[in-house]
């Protein structure tokens, strides 16, 4: 029994570690390619780098940042600090709900109400926000979770000291701080990878500058890989090798950041 | 900061959660109303087989893309739920503490992977071994369920190794002190857990159901229903995937996408209440 068992565990577990060394491996050995990051693709994907696809993505992120953090952070304080209690687990409920839509149906509305109804076309702006629509319920499902668990006590006996609401919300953020960080980090990590929703809404597979404007399309790192894999041949495989490299070890970062707070707060 | 600041704080928070509700209506709205002239036009035609969209007499039937869909997510969650399980009880009862870190690292790290990228990964590398082991194509249904089952495993792993975590020592002392042996403890824990674990078999379903970059890249992309393992395979996600892009926005066709994407969505949304409802009907159980 504890053998099948032990047995079957492992053989997960070594096929898990030996996909991630062939997807870092295979691809990091370009990384040092001169130009790579710094040099737009030429020749069907063939030689170059990655350039405007790194900025692509980056730009994607910060708009993601700038818009669906405040949000969230907010609604979260409204539903772990002020609504009542009823209201307070519907919201939550809700958020859940939309967490387990498919990413692909957050594209088509994005697509419809973003990029047609809108008429902002296949843009930065309307990639970036159809990820932000998918990244606000996730950070309040995961930063709910971190302001809860700060104690009853807390709150009462900053307010018993003389602070308002304001205040003593001040001082709760204050103590999940280590937990809001988490949720931060996944959150961008979940919006980084997402490639669904981009595909419909704000990518192409070629541009030959980088967006100008907030309205312009963008490369992005996933649509790339995506776009080489089914249009491009052979001699661009390599560069969809070191993107899909770059990619998880970008992963692999935040997750040990996450791991290295998450220790950080038990002790 | 006086009584008016409060008040524009707690305004300024009531909004941003609003924005969360509202958003999801609108998800439903805007799905539903681009749908309806597909729904008008096409009727039943929609759950015809054959899906023809840009030919002069264009079919939008569905009805094989649903099917392939819900066999491939009804056999890859089987396998995963399975293996899944084993390894959370694995974790659960007999790893040492050192085998549970870096598991649960491992799987963490695992689950951040990207899904293009596994689609990748099964383009190249897992459709060159079934080309070598001798598969007539390297983009099949077996090829997509493995790599859907390597993004959904960790996900069914954590989730039951934390539900079964939650498991009383008091009910595992009293059921080794009746006399039961390691197989029957391991029921009554699943027993115990068993709310935990439907949600995330659920979740898991619903994953893999609505999963688009995987099945897009590797499951072959013909219209045909299923009857091997090896066989090509279109999943609905993959039609949305692929034609979305390039489709003329206010078409029939672009509405008959639509109306895909409405089916997804209500059925996640169905079976999040189904979730819910089974999940409660299991704790009353649990709690007597």
């Amino acid at each position: 029994m504890r053998w099948t068992f032990r047995i079957i565990s492992y053989t997960v577990f070594v096929a898990f570690t030996l996909i991630i060394g062939i997807i870092i491996f295979s691809g990091v050995n370009y990384f040092t390619k001169p130009g790579f990051f710094t040099q737009y693709p030429k020749s069907a994907m063939s030689e170059g780098g990655i350039f405007p696809m790194l900025i692509g993505s980056l730009l994607l992120m910060i708009v993601v940042f700038l818009v669906s953090i405040p949000t969230g952070l907010l609604g979260t304080i409204f539903i772990t600090e002020f609504a009542p209690r009823r209201l307070s687990i519907f919201l939550q409920s809700l958020a859940a709900t939309m967490n387990s839509i498919p990413s692909i149906v957050y594209g088509l509305f994005g697509l419809s109400l973003f990029c047609v109804k809108l008429s902002l076309g296949t843009s930065l702006i309307s990639a970036s926000l159809t990820l932000s629509t998918m990244a606000i319920p996730f950070f309040i499902s995961s930063a709910a979770e971190f302001l809860r668990a700060v104690p009853k006590e807390l709150r009462e006996g900053v307010i018993a000291l003389g602070a308002n609401k304001l205040q003593a919300t001040l001082m709760v953020l204050r103590a999940s701080k280590n937990g809001l960080l988490t949720s931060l980090m996944l959150t961008l990590g979940r919006a980084f990878s997402e490639t669904a929703p981009i595909l419909v809404t704000g990518a192409v597979f070629y541009a030959t500058q980088l967006p100008k404007k907030i309205t312009d399309p963008v490369m992005t790192l996933p649509t790339s890989i995506y776009a080489i894999v089914m249009n491009l041949g052979e001699k661009s495989q390599w560069m969809a090798r070191a993107m899909s490299s770059l990619m998880v070890i970008v992963m692999i970062s935040i997750y040990s950041t996450v791991q290295f707070l998450r220790r950080h707060r038990n002790e | 900061m006086g009584k008016l600041g409060s008040a524009f704080f707690i305004s300024i928070v009531s909004i941003a959660a609003m924005v969360v509700a509202a958003a999801l209506f609108s998800i439903v709205f805007f799905i539903s109303s681009e749908s309806i002239r597909a729904i008008k036009e096409v009727g039943f035609g929609l759950f015809s087989p054959n899906w023809y969209p840009v030919w002069v007499d264009a079919e939008f039937g569905i009805r094989t893309m649903l099917f392939n869909s819900i066999i491939l997510a009804l056999w890859t969650s089987i396998w995963v739920w399975s293996i899944g399980l084993i390894v959370a009880l694995y974790l659960h009862r007999f790893a040492t503490k050192k085998e549970k870190e870096i598991m649960l690292r491992t799987l963490e790290y695992v689950s951040g992977i990207p899904s293009v990228v596994l689609g990748f990964f099964g383009v190249v590398v897992l459709g060159d071994l079934f080309l070598k082991f001798g598969a007539w194509t390297a983009q099949n249904f077996l090829n997509a369920s493995i790599m859907l089952s390597v993004l959904t495993l960790p996900f069914m792993i954590s989730l039951s190794y934390q539900s079964l975590e939650k498991v009383p020592r008091e009910v595992v002392e009293a059921a080794v002190a009746l006399g039961a042996k390691d197989l029957s403890v391991m029921v009554v824990e699943v027993k115990y857990a068993s709310s935990g674990l439907i949600n995330a078999m659920l979740s898991v379903f619903n994953r893999i159901f609505g999963e688009t970059m995987i099945v897009l890249m590797v499951a072959g992309g013909a219209n045909v229903l299923v009857r091997s393992l090896l066989d090509p395979i279109r999943p609905l996600t993959a039609a949305l995937g692929s034609e979305m892009g390039e489709v003329e926005i206010g078409s029939l066709h672009y509405s008959s996408l639509f109306f895909i994407g409405f089916l997804l969505l209500v059925g996640s949304l169905l079976l999040n209440l189904l979730t819910n409802y089974l999940t409660r009907q299991r704790d009353k159980w649990v709690k007597g």
